[in-house]
């Protein structure tokens, strides 16, 4: 068997693993970042909503080939159809760019190639090489040869999936609660209707149990159309499927309309893990459970903790540690930046799942008719403390 | 036309353990990563179940196309 040698090897070319890869290589680091599939960014695996601060605070260079449309903001539906909308300046992390995440994942990888990194593509990880509690590297299949790549650091980017870490020992099994399957079209044919399409939407209650269905506009009659539904409310086989045709079925904006694609996926609803480091190994993105467990958005915080790591491999490469001591920069970094957020978050998830239609209703009601200058959790509760305080008796503990 | 028509999946793969529509999977990996025995594996071209899986069914569930079924015989198989 062949073996290969670099200081870093990035299991995973989405956004995370690709500035990962950028930023390690831009300090020095011998990189490679290998992707299992034919083609970077593809198929898309998103509903591709954007904060646009995330751009700059990693700075990406602006492209307009990966912005498929800007939106002025986000609006929010209940069951019963009152209407919240946000403009973007407060929407929160998901709202302001709708990507073309085939080319946006291009662009982040090409500023990886750029400094450097080494990029393989049809390249499979299947086994982590571990020896004397340290990761040494990867077993890989690289179209039909198998290969060793050693390393001095193993990152693992790949996903949703997270097989890399959980081979690795880490603990990153999910509950049934915290899992949301997603299926989402890209529907084109879409007549006007709640100023489509120049906002992000998102359409709370029983049409998505324990989770939401989303339309983010593309272009002036194209969308992507998506639902995601929490595991634990999730009874047959296909059921996803099912809440969100008939939910289409029933807005009359999408009489007309016909899919262009179709995109599935999992996505984690859970507190941050409790390790993302060991030695020789981090986990990051999706892998590391980023993901914003109200919204599901995971592209900003997988990128921002991407720079990170980059960052700390490239001052562990100087000084040739990449113990578990040295990588706790890079995880103190991310608990300081995303932490407290996403576990508040999750919190509040939980509180969520347990509203009714007519709940979601009134919360709506009120904040459409008092106005919210912030999406965020606190903000919200401390308007309905205000206004409605027996509407967010649930939620006591956060205010 | 015949009375009946008999319907064939030829795309589905029954290895005993679970069942797998290769024409309905798009290798999104929900599975991969909601499975709490790690019993599956994907490659992007088919997924492959190993003597790992306990038929919890949450992948059964959670795949958004319904393209994995518990084994032809279980009491709980519905692909037809």
């Amino acid at each position: 068997m062949t073996s290969t040698q670099y200081d870093v090897v990035v299991v995973g070319a989405g956004p995370s693993g690709s500035m990962t890869a950028r930023y390690a290589a831009m300090g020095g680091c011998r990189t490679l970042l290998i992707e299992k599939r034919q083609e970077i960014g593809s198929p898309v695996r998103c509903g591709e909503g954007l904060a646009r601060h995330f751009v700059e605070d990693t700075k990406l260079p602006f492209d307009r080939k990966w912005v498929g449309r800007e939106v002025k903001g986000a609006k929010i539906f209940s069951p019963n159809g009152t209407e919240l909308t946000i403009e973007e300046a407060h929407a929160g992390n998901e709202v302001g760019i709708v990507l073309e995440r085939d080319a946006f994942d291009k662009a982040v990888a090409k500023e990886a190639a750029k400094e450097g990194a080494d990029i393989w593509l049809k390249t499979t990880a299947t086994a982590v090489i571990k020896d004397d509690g340290w990761v040494r590297g990867i077993r890989a299949k690289r179209l039909e040869d198998e290969m060793n790549i050693e390393a001095k650091c193993v990152v693992a980017a790949d996903g949703y999936e997270s097989q890399v870490g959980r081979w690795a020992g880490f603990k990153t099994l999910l509950k049934a609660g915290d899992i949301t399957g997603t299926l989402q079209y890209r529907l084109t044919n879409i007549s006007e209707g709640h100023d489509f399409p120049d906002y992000c939407e998102f359409w709370l209650g029983t049409c998505a149990p324990a989770g939401y269905i989303w339309v983010f506009p593309k272009d002036e009659s194209t969308a992507n159309v998506g639902i995601g539904v929490s595991l634990d409310r999730l009874k047959n086989r296909v059921d996803i499927k099912g809440y969100l045709d008939r939910w289409i079925e029933r807005d009359p904006r999408m009489a007309h309309a016909q899919p262009l694609d179709m995109v599935t996926g999992g996505v984690s609803t859970a507190p941050p893990i409790k390790k993302s480091v060991g030695n020789g190994m981090a986990l990051v993105g999706d892998a590391a459970r980023m993901i914003d467990p109200i919204t599901g958005g995971g592209i900003g915080n997988g990128m921002l903790a991407g720079m990170m790591l980059g960052k700390v491999l490239s001052k562990c490469n100087q000084t040739g540690d990449f113990g578990e001591a040295a990588l706790m920069e890079y995880e103190k970094g991310w608990r300081a930046k995303l932490e407290e957020n996403l576990y508040r978050n999750w919190l509040a998830k939980n509180k969520l799942v347990t509203l009714s239609d007519g709940e979601f209703d009134d919360i709506i009601q009120v904040l459409a008719s008092v106005g919210v200058t912030k999406l965020s959790v606190r903000a919200i509760l401390k308007v309905l403390k205000e206004t409605r305080p027996e509407l967010v008796a649930k939620f006591a503990e956060f205010i | 036309m015949p009375e009946q028509v008999v319907s064939i999946r030829p795309s589905v793969r029954d290895n005993g353990i679970m069942a797998i529509d290769d024409m309905l999977c798009m290798h999104c990996g929900a599975c991969v990563g909601t499975c709490p025995t790690n019993a599956i594996f994907l490659n992007e071209v088919y997924l492959t179940f190993n003597e790992d899986c306990t038929q919890c069914g949450m992948c059964v569930k959670v795949c958004p196309v319904g393209a994995i079924d518990y084994p032809r015989g279980h009491k709980l198989h519905t692909m037809k």
